[in-house]
């Protein structure tokens, strides 16, 4: 791909000049990412208490992949995250997307929304819990305004069947981050291809799909990419909300990992999950990328 | 023509703002919550009223006081800032590397660059801690600041380069043809352009360290060097949490990144002049 | 080949710049030749214990006094300051030979600093454990046996009373010495048994008094709402097995050598049933885990005078006390066997210097950090001197959590390898009896053979 029909000097320059800029990067990724990396990989193959320290790593081959899946926690985990992730990745997207048009508009007041649709994400999650967990009470908020419209809501978070959901709902309030760069996204739209289109007669929602949704695919296959490398890993509302439960219905791959991690001190059975975990997000992440060349458009040639 | 335009860009902003409304009543309830339940006597947080009956202003005093509020605040900030910058900063840099030049080895490095973020961060930790352990950074903020200036973590620099591939190679073309060197482009062209993106980025790297509570947890052993986030928690004891005043230090805790964000709103919406003029 | 190049260039900064990171720690640990790698846990060999000074874990600026032993110290905390904090201050002043560093760590995280720090096989000297894992700290091989300790210093007077210290007994050998433990008991709202015109719970209670009480205790609205109950069946271990132990029921044998028999006895199974079955249905005494979702936990249900009854310990009594509930304490019904909580201090395993810590342990656990938490701290103290003082303190709605001492037995999991395994795969039992996911008997059949492989 680089250096195709150009003459020797010029990639050399581009060589140059291009490891010069990600340079801090790949510093880092040597100094602080790489040995970690490593590390965990060859723990997948040992046994390790962690408490007990360093000395006592010791190699076992692909046990924790042999009992891993034979364990039933392990099928279990990996249902509920998929499940979740099946569902939330696009509703998320959508959600976002759609708040995120609406708060670009030049409206009276706009400043004011902005902050609002921002707020949830920058509420402590220990302070989150506390109030998730009573809005999704029996007698919550969230089911005395279903009764309203005469609805008799579940105990989200105590009932296996709905648990799962009420984190969904959950995760809603915190996707002001990918408003924000949906925004910010949003703001590279060209007025006058827009205003074009609206002479030739296209209607709002053409307008939106054949020019404003092109125009930002850069930044709907970032945020695609990095909800499913997120979602995939989505951990800690319910470490702290549900532990798992009730039932396992909540027992996220990354928390049962943690749980055999933290609780049980077998790193290296967590680590093998862990590495499995990669090589899933790896292979979503490559399908993204690979489907990117049918929808995403450049300015420049900037395929991935 | 010109009328019916008016009249329709009237009747969406009118749908726009009464959707946004409605969302943003629903989206403040636990906001106003944590309002309420900050502004709340112990004895009133699990009872039926939402609003306090008595505005116990008293908990602002105490959260800050039973708490070393002030000297954790100072220990964030220390954190906080050297993250901004060198998160900011290197990330652009890394970004425009990686947006403007076609080196060889781009795409392995970029797809190490995605990997990075994909093995969960639970087992990496422990490793983690061993190296910086074996330099001599634990009981340092150094573990929670330094990498922050060797590109900022991967998700800020594929951000910053889906933003910078946004802009037109012109503008580069032109100002190479003007004479300007790799770095002139990116601090003259490409920086002011990436303004907004650089803005999320700061937000983001703010909120993210702000509220990080497993970093200090498990590198900054010594009380004095604690964190806000660390402080929150020491409201919630083993067998009994005292919600009232968490909620109330959880309120001042916020507040700050509330005002920056309320100011740099303008940045990421700043963007639109110089983009949208050119693109397209 | 100019990518070699630039690889060469990329190994030769990397290296740089760890030798730089090196040279600025060195300063610290003064013996920059002593390499040490990974691996360096299998080294701890008395050579190294020499200069255990030096190397114990980063952060420790133990080198550069050179004299100073340092001996670090972690615990969890809450908001208020500890008696520790106190103590630590005034024996770092007092003398020169010992430095003592406390970490003190938020409830919520010290599970995983205490993982991290032990991880590198070097982690504190001294560490807090609840009594729920004394046994599996000294299973791991994390804590030091005081046994030799003990023995070898002829001068010291243990302050605390025999039952106390055997809290701290682990297999035979003392592993831990408890700073302050905590008899669970009955605890009521005087106010809703007069409104109800109950009698307040006596000695002679059964649990079949306790749930007509309660039965008379619960009030519906006129929507058939819940208004109060009359008892919480809590799902916490402790309250369901103390339950179990005052009807005389154990989950293992009385030499904790078997679980099977017992985890796994038609009499557990029943007791269970009816627990848990007070809990369900629009009949129900106790609030569901659905209701404590609206509601807060037992505590804060009492003090709404939304709840009459239920089983806790002595941490309750500040949030009670501060909200004005006028409530008491009486012995748990049945035989009146209660569990009790403890909090003890252990020397790790890794600790290199065990005289040292040997001193910092009795100071943390002696006469004067009894006389500082009796002050202000709910639980009761460990030097006997000092709990004559906090008992004169209790008035007679109190009383009970004293009287329940006479009656406490220890907690599942300290009843040996046994009973520790049992003790991790309860949740799960509980969890699966509240959902009904099995029949009872067939849930703790399984919890039995989860337990022999923990």
């Amino acid at each position: 791909m680089a250096g195709k029909g150009r003459s020797g000097k010029v990639q050399s320059r581009e060589n140059r000049n291009g490891y010069l800029f990600v340079m801090p990067w790949i510093l880092g990724f040597f100094l602080f990412t790489l040995l970690p990396m490593v590390f965990s990989a060859i723990l997948s193959l040992c046994e390790w208490d962690i408490v007990t320290g360093l000395s006592t790593i010791e190699f076992v081959g692909l046990e924790n992949f042999t009992s891993m899946f034979k364990d039933p926690k392990f099928w279990q985990s990996l249902k509920v995250t998929f499940k979740f992730c099946l569902i939330t990745i696009p509703c998320y997207q959508i959600a976002s997307l759609f708040v995120a048009f609406l708060l670009a508009m030049d409206i009276k007041g706009m400043k004011i929304f902005r902050v609002v649709y921002f707020l949830p994400s920058i509420i402590p999650t220990i302070a989150a819990t506390m109030i998730w967990t009573r809005i999704f009470a029996q007698d919550g908020i969230l089911n005395k305004s279903l009764s309203v419209i005469g609805i008799k809501g579940p105990a989200w978070l105590t009932d296996r069947n709905t648990a799962l959901y009420a984190l969904m709902i959950m995760g809603l309030w915190g996707v002001g981050n990918t408003i924000i760069i949906y925004l910010s996204g949003l703001q590279g739209v060209s007025e006058e291809l827009k205003e074009a289109a609206r002479v030739d007669g296209a209607k709002g929602w053409q307008i939106f799909f054949k020019i404003t949704v092109p125009m930002i695919s850069p930044t709907i296959f970032f945020n695609v990419v990095m909800a499913v490398i997120g979602s995939f890993q989505y951990f800690t509302q319910a470490y702290v909300m549900t532990e798992g439960g009730p039932m396992q219905s909540t027992l996220f791959y990354n928390l049962y990992l943690y749980q055999k991690a933290y609780k049980e001190y077998q790193m290296g059975y967590a680590s093998a999950m862990a590495w499995v975990m990669f090589i899933i997000i790896m292979l979503f992440t490559m399908l993204v990328i690979k489907s990117s060349s049918f929808w995403v458009y450049y300015q420049n040639d900037d395929k991935l | 023509m010109n009328r019916s335009k008016k009249i329709n860009h009237r009747i969406a902003s009118i749908l726009a703002t009464l959707l946004l409304l409605g969302g943003a009543v629903v989206i403040m309830i636990p906001l106003l919550w944590t309002i309420c339940m900050a502004l709340k006597p112990a004895s009133e947080m699990y009872t039926d009223n939402f609003f306090p009956k008595e505005l116990a202003w008293g908990n602002f005093y105490e959260a800050v006081t039973s708490i070393d509020f002030f000297l954790y605040l100072k220990n964030t900030l220390m954190i906080v800032i050297p993250n901004l910058v060198g998160t900011v900063v290197s990330s652009a840099i890394v970004a425009y590397g990686f947006s403007r030049f076609d080196f060889k080895g781009k795409r392995v490095w970029f797809l190490i660059l995605l990997a990075t973020m994909m093995l969960p961060s639970q087992v990496t930790m422990i490793p983690t801690y061993l190296i910086y352990r074996q330099i001599g950074w634990v009981n340092t903020v150094l573990p929670l600041v330094v990498p922050a200036f060797f590109g900022g973590g991967a998700f800020n620099i594929f951000l910053v380069r889906q933003f910078m591939s946004g802009i037109p190679k012109d503008f580069d073309e032109a100002a190479r043809i003007d004479g300007a060197g790799p770095f002139k482009i990116f601090a003259r062209v490409l920086v002011p352009m990436c303004r907004p993106v650089m803005t999320a980025v700061g937000i983001f790297t703010f909120m993210g360290t702000w509220n990080d509570f497993n970093g200090p947890l498990i590198y900054l052993y010594d009380s004095k060097k604690y964190t806000l986030s660390l402080g929150l928690a020491f409201f919630k004891g083993l067998y009994t949490s005292k919600w009232n005043l968490m909620m109330a230090a959880t309120v001042l805790v916020m507040l700050p990144v509330l005002i920056l964000f309320f100011i740099a709103q303008d940045y990421i919406i700043d963007g639109i002049a110089i983009s949208s003029g050119t693109k397209g | 080949m100019k990518l070699k190049r630039v690889t060469a260039i990329l190994l030769a900064t990397v290296m740089s710049f760890s030798l730089l990171a090196g040279c600025g720690s060195s300063k610290k640990e003064e013996a920059p030749a002593k390499d040490t790698t990974e691996e360096s846990g299998d080294a701890q060999t008395a050579e190294k214990e020499e200069e255990s000074k030096a190397d114990t874990d980063a952060g420790s600026e133990s080198a550069a006094g050179g004299e100073k032993t340092v001996i670090r110290v972690t615990k969890w905390g809450d908001d208020k300051p500890a008696a520790e904090n106190t103590l630590v201050e005034e024996f770092n002043a007092s003398q020169d030979a010992i430095e003592i560093q406390l970490d003190v760590v938020p409830g919520d995280g010290y599970g995983d600093r205490l993982t991290t720090s032990f991880s590198s096989g070097d982690g504190y000297d001294i560490f807090l454990s609840g009594e729920g894992d004394f046994y599996k700290w000294v299973d791991l091989g994390m804590v030091e046996p005081l046994d030799d300790l003990i023995a070898a210093d002829t001068d010291w007077q243990n302050p605390m009373g025999e039952s106390v210290m055997d809290m701290g007994v682990v297999d035979g050998s003392q592993r831990y010495l408890v700073k302050d433990y905590n008899p669970i008991c009955l605890w009521y709202n005087k106010d809703m048994f007069d409104a109800a015109g109950v009698d307040y719970p006596s000695e002679s209670w059964t649990w079949d008094d306790l749930y007509e009480a309660a039965k008379k205790l619960t009030t519906k609205n006129e929507n058939g709402e819940f208004e109060t109950f009359g008892f919480q069946a809590q799902s916490w271990n402790y309250a369901v097995d103390t339950y179990l132990e005052s009807l005389g029921f154990s989950y293992v044998s009385e030499d904790y050598s078997t679980a099977e028999g017992y985890l796994n006895s038609q009499g557990v199974a029943d007791a269970l049933d009816t627990y848990f079955g007070w809990t369900e249905g629009d009949d129900r005494i106790s609030p569901n885990a659905a209701d404590t979702d609206t509601y807060g936990d037992g505590t804060a249900m009492m003090i709404n005078n939304k709840l009459a009854m239920f089983i806790t310990g002595g941490w309750a009594k500040t949030g009670l006390e501060d909200a004005g509930v006028n409530y008491a304490t009486a012995l748990v019904p049945g035989n009146h066997a209660a569990y009790f909580c403890a909090s003890g201090y252990a020397i790790s395993s890794s600790c290199k210097n065990k005289e040292a810590a040997w001193e910092v342990l009795k100071l943390l656990t002696g006469e004067r950090a009894s006389e500082l938490r009796a002050q202000n701290e709910a639980a009761f103290p460990t030097a006997e001197s000092q709990l004559q003082a906090v008992v004169d303190s209790l008035s007679d709605d109190q009383k009970a959590l004293l009287q329940s001492l006479d009656y406490s037995v220890p907690p599942i999991g300290m009843r040996g390898k046994v009973g520790s395994q049992v003790n991790q795969v309860l949740g799960e039992v509980v969890e699966r009896i509240v959902y009904h996911d099995a029949d009872t008997m067939t849930i703790l059949n399984d919890a039995l053979e989860a337990s022999k492989q923990k």
